[in-house]
């Protein structure tokens, strides 16, 4: 039996970009909430327990099935769950906060009749099926030409399957959001916020997109780390709401890119002002540990790397005997 | 592959019922602790996959009893693995341990604690002890699969020892604690003493026919002295071998060489004070046997008793061996020797049990190179010395000299060099050297002829349960080499012949690495060799003992099927006798505490630490304290006339009398009337043993005849 490697795993470099939020989410200006001097305030460090007790993050695998002419049919594994930290050493999955999701991208449009019959078969079994060309559906021609591009629709096949897996998450957010603990806690998603959800903070790892530009841009890449930038209003047109964001530096990133160890935090906006100083020394006790078995732990925070872990080994377990990829 | 969105609800028992191991699971349920449940998950991986021989699990985090030497119960696809808990090692995905440094560096204390713990695992090593497959005629060696791991009951460790496999009878050597709780019979949690959760203990049993043979034999303990811990253990296992054999119908007895104080000297002293001694014991140091002793005992299914059938044999202090002058034959049953024995069991009415060793010259002419310097027994001399033995027929120092004299005079006379062959100066020096002996063997060596009369001897045929002692505490190194190498090779002998008198034989032997070294030569080495080749198959066999295992012949350690292992040193445990044991084992064994052991046995395929109740006697150096009058304690605690008592006993017929009786009867005699009347009572039941008398007398009957007399003398006297 063959096993098959992930487009996730071949792909990896290209997943990055493909993090780049569309240019029309969010607006190009920020409207800054606090005073810009001084431009990096100092964050205190805090040891200890703090109320951030959740965490939400999800994982994918887009793995090769079959392969018809050109085309490849591809199939997605998703998982998301929330992680609930009940002492430093216990950290368990929610009950009932766990998604899976299981589909076959395929470019159902595709004139071809064994896309036909595959399509028909999955469908009688009450397969899901995804195409991942959906958004050029009503671009014949588009549709027509990407499906002569194998390495094109891979692609393709991984951002639908990426999709999947933030409709997993977005769901557990709303969840989340009708049912907020009464104690305060607080969750960090991993990512940012696409709606707003109370009592939840988005921590963005990667910075493919610069809110800061100018002098305050150079006073950012230079802020040392333990510090914080002054709180900005972030607003999303795509899907509505407000954000209050800052930037915050988790380890020093003299003699390296500037933009190591840099994160964007996001928290909902609401007429209330978020305890801006206390998240931010809350998160950045959560860089210790540091999850160093991940190229990204500069901006990764370890109850976020536990998650990944467990979601992971539940789509090892899916995947476990994948046959890789077979003629349709 | 199911598709679609799937909410769930984690709960693990909805996986359970897939569960490939559900079968094996549930016909060895009575092997596995279900109450205390899963403690843990077999892993196995590329660099440590699970082997017939050791496979891995981490551990619940809340198993925190879970610890080395523990055993648990493991699945293949088929069959329950049953293992010994080895190396444990805590995994975290930390690369380096720089990593933790830089974490903290500059910025953190140390004390101060993440909001997250960097999880961490503890896994596990487990060494098999066996393995049960579901059909009883398939012997499996399969690997364990990834599952759950359980602690092994009772039942499993009893299946993992091989118990129903024994041949022989099963012997309690050591208890074993798991980290599970112990179960009562009504079901419940046993609590101890102290209100904690009692731990369940099993019996670690040796197989009788691998300990005493004839499918493997002997014993062997190592570990520093100091630690009370190897004479201790040997005390306690050959009470269970006793009471087990005795069970059983078979007959054993023990001869042990007490080379240190009174350690052995009051072996048939309960470590259980009678009521009226417990103030003494408690004097003497001794608080008894504590609560966990007795549950231990009672766990093992042992009693607590003394070695009742006790005899000691000690030669005479220095210079005060009988048979000066020049006495031919020196009568030892009409000798009062008790005073003059070199042994510290010397209270009146607790030296009945003691008896004397008198050796005329006969058998050193058999032993030369154990009497004389190498230097001095050259050819001439091994000559002179059979002429004297084998055709002059001299059995004494006495006669050795008047024959010289004669010799020599007769040289003298004639003016010759030369006497059958033996020239004039080797006669000279012969006699230089003979004369020598006496003080070389001072208090063992007379210059007579020795007539044991009834009494009995070191050397002779033992008794069911009989415990003797060869008392050379308190000899010198010469008399204690001798007595040693010449008792066991009677022994040897009397076992070649099959003339033991019990159907076996165990020979303690302390300091076995003074007596058998490794690569040393000598005869003694060479007949403890030949019982650790051949004594099972002539039911010999030998439990030895040493500080230094490295130290003794290394065919004697090859033919023990058992040993035990106390705390080791550092310097001893980096020698080859110790490769075979893992490195936490070893580790283990650097910091031993007392009362516990390492035991390997013919049965075990890995060794198991268990540890062992206090020995059924009062320690030695307390029962010299307590019964010999020492240390303010004092001596008329216990009556004379019991040794009466004890020797009725010892003769057991219709009229054996209680304690109280013999004590109204003796009541108001003189120690040294009781001491007497017990020499003598003894003699003549020897004397009619084996002969038509046997019936028509008793010992109780010539105990009264004796203190009628005695009394008549008493009162002759005043």
């Amino acid at each position: 039996m063959r096993s098959s490697v992930s487009l996730e795993d071949r792909l990896g470099e290209l997943q990055q970009l493909e993090e780049l939020p569309s240019e029309d989410e969010r607006t190009g200006t920020i409207e800054w909430m606090e005073a810009l001097s001084p431009f990096a305030i100092p964050v205190e460090s805090i040891a200890g327990p703090t109320s951030i007790r959740y965490f939400l993050d999800g994982s994918q695998k887009t793995l090769p099935g079959y392969f018809q002419s050109a085309i490849p049919i591809l199939a997605s594994v998703t998982a998301a769950a929330v992680l609930e930290r009940r002492s430093p050493i216990d950290l368990q999955l929610v009950p009932g906060m766990l998604k899976l999701n299981s589909s076959w991208l395929v470019p159902e449009k595709a004139e071809s009749p064994a896309i036909g019959q595959f399509v028909a078969s999955a469908r009688t079994s009450e397969t899901a099926i995804v195409d991942p060309l959906d958004h050029l559906a009503n671009d014949h021609a588009a549709y027509r030409a990407a499906l002569d591009d194998y390495i094109g629709l891979e692609r393709e096949a991984m951002s639908a399957s990426r999709r999947l897996r933030r409709q997993g998450e977005t769901e557990l957010l709303r969840m989340w959001s009708h049912d907020p603990p009464a104690d305060g806690s607080w969750l960090v998603y991993d990512g940012a916020l696409r709606e707003p959800v109370p009592q939840t903070v988005g921590l963005v790892k990667s910075f493919n997109r610069q809110y800061i530009t100018g002098e305050y841009a150079d006073q950012l890449f230079r802020m040392p780390a333990g510090h914080r930038t002054p709180m900005f209003r972030v607003n999303d047109r795509r899907h509505g709401g407000s954000y209050a964001v800052w930037y915050l530096r988790f380890w020093d990133a003299q003699g390296r890119d500037p933009r190591y160890g840099l994160v964007r935090v996001e928290v909902t906006y609401t007429s209330e002002l978020p305890p801006v100083d206390l998240l931010s020394a809350w998160i950045l006790a959560e860089r210790r540990p540091r999850a160093s078995n991940d190229a990204r732990w500069p901006t990764l925070i370890y109850p976020i790397h536990y998650l990944e872990q467990i979601l992971k080994r539940y789509l090892a377990r899916e995947v476990r005997y994948w046959p890789g990829a077979r003629a349709a | 592959m199911t598709t679609g969105d799937v909410v769930i609800d984690i709960d693990m028992s909805a996986f359970r019922a897939e569960s490939p191991l559900d079968q094996p699971i549930a016909t060895f349920a009575s092997m596995i602790d279900q109450r205390h449940g899963v403690i843990g998950r077999v892993v196995s991986s590329e660099k440590e996959p699970a082997g017939s021989n050791v496979f891995y699990f981490w551990a619940g985090e809340d198993q925190l009893s879970l610890d080395i030497g523990h055993i648990v119960v493991g699945f293949s696809e088929e069959a329950a693995v049953i293992g010994v808990v080895d190396e444990p090692r805590r995994f975290s995905d930390l690369r380096s341990f720089l990593d933790d440094f830089f974490d903290r560096h500059l910025e953190e204390a140390l004390d101060a604690e993440p909001p997250t713990r960097r999880p961490e695992i503890l896994v596990f090593e487990v060494h098999v002890l066996r393995t049960r497959h579901l059909r009883q005629d398939v012997v499996s060696q399969r690997p364990v699969v990834s599952g759950p791991v359980y602690f092994a009951t009772r039942q499993a460790i009893d299946y993992a020892l091989g118990v129903e496999e024994f041949s022989g009878v099963p012997i309690p050597a050591l208890l074993h604690t798991n980290g599970n709780a112990a179960i009562d019979e009504q079901g419940d949690v046993v609590i101890d003493e102290r209100g904690n959760t009692a731990f369940q203990r099993s019996p670690l049993w040796l197989d009788e026919e691998y300990l005493l043979g004839p499918e493997a034999g002997h014993a062997n303990w190592t570990g520093q002295s100091g630690l009370a811990t190897k004479t201790s253990h040997a005390l306690f296992l050959t009470s269970a071998v006793f009471q087990r054999m005795a069970e059983h119908g078979k007959s054993v007895a023990a001869l042990l060489f007490n080379v240190k104080g009174p350690d052995l000297v009051w072996l048939d002293k309960s470590a259980v004070p009678p009521p009226e001694l417990t103030g003494a014991y408690r004097k003497a140091g001794f608080s008894g046997l504590e609560e966990s002793d007795f549950r231990a005992y009672a766990s093992i299914g042992l009693e607590i008793e003394p070695f009742e059938n006790l005899r000691i044999f000690a030669p005479f202090k220095p210079g005060q061996q009988p048979g000066g002058g020049h006495q031919s034959v020196v009568n030892l049953g009409s000798e009062k020797y008790h005073d003059r024995l070199n042994t510290l069991r010397t209270a009146i009415g607790e030296r009945d049990r003691v008896y004397p060793i008198l050796w005329s010259l006969e058998p050193l002419l058999y032993m030369p190179h154990k009497v004389f310097d190498r230097g001095d027994l050259d050819d001439k001399m091994w000559g002179l010395i059979a002429e004297f033995r084998d055709r002059q027929g001299i059995t004494s120092l006495n006669a050795l000299s008047d024959r010289i004299r004669e010799v020599l005079a007769q040289l003298d006379d004639s003016g010759g060099s030369e006497w059958q062959g033996h020239h004039k100066a080797t006669i000279l020096k012969a006699l230089n050297r003979f004369n020598g002996l006496t003080s070389k063997f001072n208090g063992l060596l007379t210059d007579g002829n020795v007539d044991y009369g009834n009494l009995p001897r070191a050397d002779s045929s033992f008794t069911n349960q009989e415990v003797r002692v060869i008392d050379i505490a308190n000899c010198n190194s010469n008399v204690q080499e001798l007595l040693v190498t010449s008792i066991i090779d009677r022994v040897w002998k009397m076992a070649e012949e099959q003339n033991l008198g019990v159907d076996k034989l165990i020979v303690f032997v302390d300091e076995l690495n003074k007596y058998a070294p490794n690569g040393g030569e000598g005869s003694l080495r060479n007949t403890l060799v030949d019982i650790a080749a051949r004594g099972r198959h002539l039911n010999v066999v030998l439990f030895g003992a040493q500080q230094f295992r490295s130290k003794v012949d290394a065919e004697i350690l090859g033919n023990c099927g058992t040993s035990f292992y106390g705390r080791v040193g550092d310097e001893e445990i980096i020698n080859a006798s110790y490769r075979s044991l893992s490195e936490t084992t070893k580790a283990e064994l650097l910091g031993l505490p007392k009362g516990r052991l390492l035991v390997r046995h013919a049965h075990f395929r890995a060794p198991l630490f268990g540890a062992f109740p206090r020995p059924p006697v009062i320690p030695g150096m307390a029962g010299q304290r307590v019964f010999n009058g020492e240390q303010d304690i004092p001596v008329t605690i216990s009556n004379p006339a019991d040794a009466l008592y004890r020797l009725a006993k010892r003769f057991p017929a219709n009229d054996t009398p209680t304690q109280g009786e013999v004590r109204t009867l003796a009541d108001g005699l003189s120690a040294e009337s009781i001491e007497r009347i017990c020499a003598q009572t003894e003699q003549r039941m020897r004397s009619v043993e084996g002969t038509s008398a046997a019936t028509r007398v008793t010992a109780w009957s010539m105990i009264q005849h004796g203190i009628r007399q005695a009394r008549d003398a008493e009162r002759f006297r005043r």
